[in-house]
């Protein structure tokens, strides 16, 4: 006798909608820019809790606003450590203490993945939706190993820098000891070797820092989680260092194109110009908005939800752009409707598909940590890009 | 689902905190004897009262409505997500939840223009009093020995020749200042015991100039000396400007400028961080700038003064002041300079009153 199969449970489509207005984010900041110097800077951490907030409320998944509740005393607390730290470095370097300002440097650098990991569990941990909190709860040597590209990033430039340093000192050298046809025999010799050698450097600084950011974004969702629910991340490697590159050659092409085009017309440093800029507005918005799709079509939660993106890299250059022509008219007055505009593309390009309701999750009341590190990371002034 | 606010009560949609499952409750803001309260009514449950002080009431972004949906805080029984913003905000009000002042600015283009207005007196009285004020009080804390380790990498040759003026010539120069030290005892420093140790330097290859350094310092340029004699210039001239930097010393103006700019620095940061960097540069630049002004101004005045005290002319000085800023071109904006205008400083050191200046605050 055959039994009845479980029917799959449905799949559920929910969107995500952003309702806030580019003026409504200028009245944010107005608000904020006025208390901020009424207050010589001390209400730095409520703006900041206002601005991440009003996002927040403005944010409906499948209908219910996103709310962002932070508690107020760590955080104040983490900016007056930041205070202090900036204070120690300033007079530090004023007074020519430099022993003291290379430990700040190093310390900094070293504390620099853990900062990143803190505020990210703060700022998830404060993130509220239907009553249920977001958390991050990666462990310190998980963050350090997906470190790893930053010190190879570092060591291939100071090999480098080394070996431009000793060339040069060898080049004075016979310079002053066997004359200047010597110094240009060895200038001939190496040239070709150490401009090798810095391009060799440069493609790998930029391989490396896609595998950072691959790193760091596979961190982010894996180890994020709603409630009892955990983040899954489903993207190769090679697509994030594809993105990379590809925009890289596309900044470069639209720029040299560019700038023989314009040659014709204007003076070349002036084409030059005109085509850098142009080449890196294109290449990098069609990085950005690539990565993000790639990104929001490959995780999801738990085997809850799957997200996808509908995000066009090319309509979103298209964006960019005119915000970009619409800034410079504006003598810079619009970037608030500009960055609502593109905020508001991306975010909605975003829609959930849910293995039954979304009414399962559970989570527990936990206080959110890591506010101390929220400063930091603010003070050093890095957002979280996905 | 509806809301009826003239009956009292509002649909809602309660979440425990437990999970992502909502329950339809009927919420009902009052006003209790102790502030408003919130009462949440579940079909087939008794009704809760949650006491005011334990609501997060929600941010309010506009006058009317906001978001199309809005969530309260009930500090561990969860959150109510409420559907009708502007209903709640009615509810709200007439319950009389109390809006702080950011709330009130951002909701009140009055409340608003007035904070603003407010806003541009505070900034303009931190610039003109408060900043110089801390200056002036923190730099009483750095002791001597800390200015004049700060100070030794500048003397030690690494940046300026030895010079080359005629032993005698260096020998009169030395005494003329000497002589000029003499002069000090009769005025207050800014800072009471602070005792800078005096020295004259005589240094070639900063073009025609002199500086004083934290803690008594002092770097006269052979091409400055030059200078003034190809304007046929008695040596008055340079004892005004070892004058005005033996000013610059008594009042700590090298110390009292990196406390100044730092306090500047992270006020600006802080407020303005978020708009970029060049923005933050850029204003902290032009604010230390005018400090520096000041200062020029004030040691102007303790040089008119300590002239008037030894007996010596002002005009040599003023004469030798007014051809390096014909030799420079004087910068065309005034606050985008690190000295007052020269016609300024010509007519104070001319014809300005030099009792009003011994003190110097």
């Amino acid at each position: 006798m055959p039994t009845s199969l479980p029917s799959p449970p449905r799949v559920e489509v929910h969107g995500v909608e952003f309702t806030g207005s580019g003026f409504g984010y200028l009245r944010v900041a107005a608000v904020n820019l006025v208390l901020m110097l009424l207050t010589l800077g001390l209400y730095r951490p409520w703006a900041r809790r206002r601005a991440i907030r009003w996002f927040c409320n403005h944010t409906q998944i499948a209908g219910s606003p996103l709310d962002f509740v932070p508690p107020m005393r760590p955080m104040v607390f983490g900016l007056m450590l930041a205070g202090a730290c900036y204070a120690a470095y300033h007079v530090a370097g004023q007074l020519g203490q430099q022993a003291a300002v290379t430990v700040m440097l190093v310390a900094g650098a070293a504390l620099t993945p853990a900062v990143w990991a803190g505020a990210l569990r703060f700022r998830l941990s404060s993130t509220r939706w239907r009553g249920v909190h977001g958390r991050f709860a990666a462990g310190w040597g998980e963050i350090y190993r997906a470190s790893w590209p930053v010190f190879a990033i570092a060591a291939v430039w100071s090999v480098m820098f080394a070996a431009l340093g000793s060339a040069l000192v060898m080049g004075i050298g016979l310079l002053t000891t066997s004359g200047p046809r010597a110094a240009m025999a060895l200038l001939g010799t190496t040239a070709t070797t150490l401009a090798a050698a810095c391009l060799l450097a440069l493609v790998a600084t930029v391989v490396l820092h896609a595998r950072l950011d691959y790193n760091y974004t596979r961190l982010m969702f894996e180890r994020a989680g709603v409630g009892d629910e955990t983040g899954r991340f489903k993207v190769a490697f090679v697509d994030f260092l594809w993105t990379g590159l590809g925009g890289v050659g596309l900044g470069v092409a639209i720029a040299l194109a560019l700038s023989v085009v314009l040659g014709v017309i204007v003076s070349l440093p002036y084409a030059l110009l005109v085509g850098l800029g142009a080449g890196y507005l294109v290449g990098n918005a069609w990085r950005h908005a690539r990565r993000y799709a790639m990104v929001w079509n490959a995780v999801g939660l738990a085997r809850l939800v799957r997200t996808r993106c509908t995000l066009s890299p090319w309509r979103f250059v298209g964006l960019r752009l005119l915000n970009a022509v619409l800034t410079l008219l504006t003598v810079g007055l619009y970037w608030p409707f500009a960055a609502i505009a593109e905020h508001r593309m991306k975010v909605e390009s975003i829609e959930l598909h849910t293995r039954g309701d979304l009414d399962g999750i559970v989570g527990r009341l936990k206080p959110p940590r890591g506010a101390v590190a929220d400063a930091m990371a603010d003070a050093a002034g890095f957002e979280f890009a996905a | 689902m509806t809301s009826a606010p003239a009956s009292g009560g509002l649909q809602a949609c309660w979440f425990d905190g437990g999970s992502s499952r909502g329950r339809p409750v009927t919420v009902i803001v009052s006003r209790g004897p102790s502030g408003p309260t919130l009462t949440i009514e579940a079909p087939g449950d008794a009704a809760r009262r949650v006491a005011g002080r334990d609501v997060a009431w929600p941010a309010r972004w506009s006058a009317r409505g906001g978001p199309p949906r809005l969530t309260v805080g009930l500090n561990g029984l969860g959150i109510l997500e409420v559907a009708h913003p502007e209903a709640w905000q009615l509810a709200c009000d007439a319950a009389g939840v109390r809006q702080d002042l950011a709330t009130r600015m951002q909701t009140r283009w009055p409340t608003l223009i007035v904070a603003m207005v407010v806003m541009i007196a505070v900034v303009a009285a931190v610039h003109r009093f408060g900043i110089p004020w801390a200056g002036a009080l923190l730099t009483r804390h750095v002791p001597l020995e800390w200015e004049l380790a700060a100070s030794r990498p500048f003397l030690d040759g690494r940046w300026l020749e030895p010079s080359r003026l005629p032993a005698e010539r260096a020998a009169a120069l030395h005494r003329a200042f000497d002589g000029l030290l003499a002069h000090i005892g009769q005025v207050e420093p800014a800072q009471p015991g602070y005792a800078p140790r005096f020295e004259m330097h005589l240094r070639r290859g900063a073009g025609a100039n002199a500086f004083a350094l934290p803690g008594g310092a002092i770097v006269l340029t052979d091409e400055l000396v030059e200078r003034a004699a190809a304007l046929g210039l008695p040596d008055d001239a340079l004892v005004g400007v070892l004058a005005h930097e033996i000013g610059h010393v008594m009042f700590r103006h090298g110390t009292r400028m990196i406390v100044e700019q730092g306090l500047v620095t992270a006020v600006v940061a802080l407020s303005l961080g978020d708009i970029t960097s060049l923005t933050t540069l850029a204003t902290s630049a032009i604010a230390g700038l005018s400090y520096r002004r000041a200062h020029e101004a004030e040691a102007d005045c303790f040089a008119l003064g300590m002239l008037a005290r030894a007996g010596r002319p002002t005009r040599p000085m003023a004469d030798l002041l007014a051809d390096l800023a014909a030799r420079d071109g004087d910068e065309a904006n005034t606050w985008l300079s690190s000295h007052p205008p020269t016609g300024k400083r010509m007519a104070m050191l001319l014809g300005g009153d030099p009792s009003r200046c011994v003190d110097g605050g």
